[in-house]
């Protein structure tokens, strides 16, 4: 008796083991997982968070939102039970009761004066906390191109960051805030203002290592693309206008050594032969300054943008903040 | 009998702890809810109740997730059939009825059958290259019309030579830009008529923004006016006085538009002196106010009060 239990002892631990972990209830960092299949897990939360599932069912913390806006009004909380999705189910973002959009902000300078271009260092801050406090999830801009493919699914509540022109405050002032909080931008320059009053290389060079800022073309003199200048022949124009989209990119490209994928026209304005020329040129996205924000069908060579004028107030800054439209 | 060996029973006591915590020794009960989400019927129910309202894109969701609780149920997979069959069903009729009203010229109707069909069914790739296509079209024509008023200001201003330099002319430009594109598609009048004064006061030639202001407050005067409210006509047409100050040709019109109004409440105290006469004096009064110098309701007044 006793040889035949030190024989069946190994094959009774053996088979408990495999029973208890391959059975419907899994159990991993205290979350337990009632039933998976190749769309969904249901699973009862232990000690996680939905950084952490997202890493362990994911494979990618950064989609940590997939997790929050399907279980949303629920908290991701110890002891609730909730839905993962394997599958981005949505990537339009359009929905029975209305669709998502996606506003982009549009800032200029920043400073002390609370001027229509200028915001104050201050007022950043408290938009950006306001960003914070609220659930707004700031995404790079490049994240935008997949979901108006509609491939690509975005966090509810989504919001780009958008600086014009180069200024060095935005190096001064509103990188230091964005830093702190861990917010992406796209700062978009026009290439004559460069270490010409503007932004210099190093500058550019801290901003593009931190991984938050992504630089892109604002055309060379930032003229306005769409109108013909006094004593400016057809021909002269059209010339202007390539010049004014190839020569910002070349020189992004030689400086940052990748190809800019988005433009912001000088003052929003633009029209076909422009349309054209970004085309021409591999640029993906072209960005105006109508105020309104983003659908996943929206054209993507006039996406509009809301400026963000230094002398308006909180109240006027959180109505920019479109991020649902209803339909019913 | 033989007894099993102290040792087996220690052993089998370790594994049994390691068992009840669970594969990974993690694992904490505490504050642990149970719930419902591991139920089938839950999600049946959530469905079913989706579908009733015409969310099918909710109910199929539901369904989906009830089969990931209950695998192997055929019912379910038979309801997510069913559903994705009326999906399809419905977004083809939607697509059907869009492409109809865009060839009729009717394109706010399309979009919202486009839209429809994409609530139906987010992934459909004829709907949303449909509804990209009518954006596309809509865009561009209120781009056109952006680029019109650039053109023109940029001609008016390049002929007077009154370009400002550098960052000055960049604010003008977006200022105003901010300020014309809303024309009549503001939410809150109020804000709108503010975002205007802060703009003059720091731009006060911009002519076009200018006119715009005076024709928003002489209109939301008559509106108040037509309403009989003559409160908010009579505080409209102050405010464009006190913006146009020095605006001779405004400020004429404007008196204008306040005889015209004295003019009407003079005859409409008239009209009701006979069997509304506490009507008539109210009119009166304000016939005065809009017009200090009408003579005919003063005279209409004094009269009555000294009756």
């Amino acid at each position: 008796m006793r040889a035949l239990l030190t024989k069946i002892t190994p094959l009774i631990i053996f088979a408990l083991l495999f029973t208890a972990c391959s059975s419907p209830v899994l159990r991993s960092s205290g979350s337990q997982v009632i039933a998976k299949d190749r769309d969904f897990i249901v699973l009862r939360v232990g000690s996680d968070d939905a950084r952490s599932l997202a890493r362990r069912y994911l494979r990618d913390e950064s989609l940590y939102w997939l997790i929050e806006d399907a279980n949303h009004p629920n908290p991701v909380a110890e002891g609730r039970e909730i839905v993962i999705p394997l599958k981005m189910e949505n990537p339009t973002g359009i929905e029975y009761k209305g669709y998502q959009t996606v506003p982009i902000l549009c800032y200029h300078r920043f400073g002390r004066r609370s001027d229509r271009m200028e915001v104050t260092p201050a007022m950043f801050r408290k938009q950006m906390e306001y960003l914070d406090k609220n659930d707004y999830r700031v995404i790079p801009l490049s994240d935008l191109v997949g979901f108006l493919k509609g491939e690509k699914q975005l966090p509810k509540r989504a919001v780009v960051l958008t600086i014009d022109d180069g200024h060095r405050s935005i190096y001064k002032e509103a990188f230091p805030i964005l830093k702190e909080y861990g917010y992406p931008a796209t700062v978009f320059v026009y290439s004559d203002y460069l270490n010409n009053g503007g932004l210099k290389t190093q500058e550019l060079d801290a901003m593009i290592k931190s991984g938050l800022i992504n630089i892109q073309p604002h055309s060379k003199t930032h003229s306005n693309l769409t109108v013909r200048q006094a004593g400016e022949s057809p021909g002269q124009y059209r010339r202007r206008v390539r010049q004014e989209i190839s020569i910002p990119n070349e020189r992004l490209v030689k400086y940052l050594g990748e190809r800019p994928l988005y433009y912001a026209y000088p003052f929003g304005d633009s029209n076909d032969l422009v349309i054209e020329q970004l085309q021409a040129n591999g640029l993906l996205l072209g960005l105006t300054v109508q105020r309104q924000s983003n659908a996943a069908f929206s054209y993507p060579y006039l996406l509009h943008r809301t400026m963000i004028f230094g002398d308006r107030d909180m109240q006027a800054f959180k109505k920019s903040l479109v991020t649902f439209k209803a339909l019913r | 009998m033989m007894r099993p060996p102290a040792s087996l029973f220690s052993l089998l006591g370790i594994l049994l702890l390691v068992l009840g915590s669970g594969c990974s020794s993690t694992q904490s009960a505490k504050g642990v809810i149970s719930g419902d989400y591991g139920r089938p019927a839950t999600w049946l129910r959530s469905a079913e109740a989706r579908e009733k309202k015409g969310d099918l894109q909710g109910a199929l969701y539901n369904l989906k997730v009830a089969r990931t609780v209950s695998r192997r149920d055929s019912k379910i997979n038979a309801a997510i059939k069913r559903v994705e069959a009326k999906i399809n069903r419905q977004s083809e009729k939607m697509m059907r009825q869009g492409k109809q009203a865009v060839s009729q010229g009717r394109l706010t109707k399309a979009r919202r059958y486009y839209l429809k069909a994409l609530s139906l069914n987010p992934k459909h790739k004829s709907a949303l290259e449909a509804m990209r296509e009518l954006d596309k079209r809509a865009s561009k024509a209120a781009m056109k019309k952006k680029v019109a008023r650039s053109n023109s200001n940029y001609n008016n201003r390049t002929k007077k030579k009154k370009l400002a330099k550098g960052f000055h002319e960049e604010a003008y430009i977006y200022s105003r830009q901010e300020i014309l594109q809303a024309e009549g598609r503001q939410a809150n009048l109020g804000e709108y008529l503010k975002e205007i004064e802060t703009h003059l006061k720091k731009f006060p030639k911009d002519r076009e923004v200018r006119d715009l202001l005076s024709k928003i407050l002489l209109d939301q005067a008559g509106a108040a006016f037509d309403a009989e409210n003559y409160k908010d006509a009579l505080d409209y047409l102050q405010r464009a006085e006190r913006v146009f100050t020095s605006d001779a040709d405004r400020l004429d019109k404007i008196q204008q538009q306040r005889k015209a109004y004295g003019r009407a409440l003079y005859l409409k105290g008239v009209r009701s002196s006979r069997n509304e006469p506490e009507h008539a004096i109210k009119y009166w009064e304000y016939a005065l106010k809009f017009d200090p110098d009408d003579k005919k309701s003063r005279l209409r007044l004094r009269n009555f009060q000294s009756m």
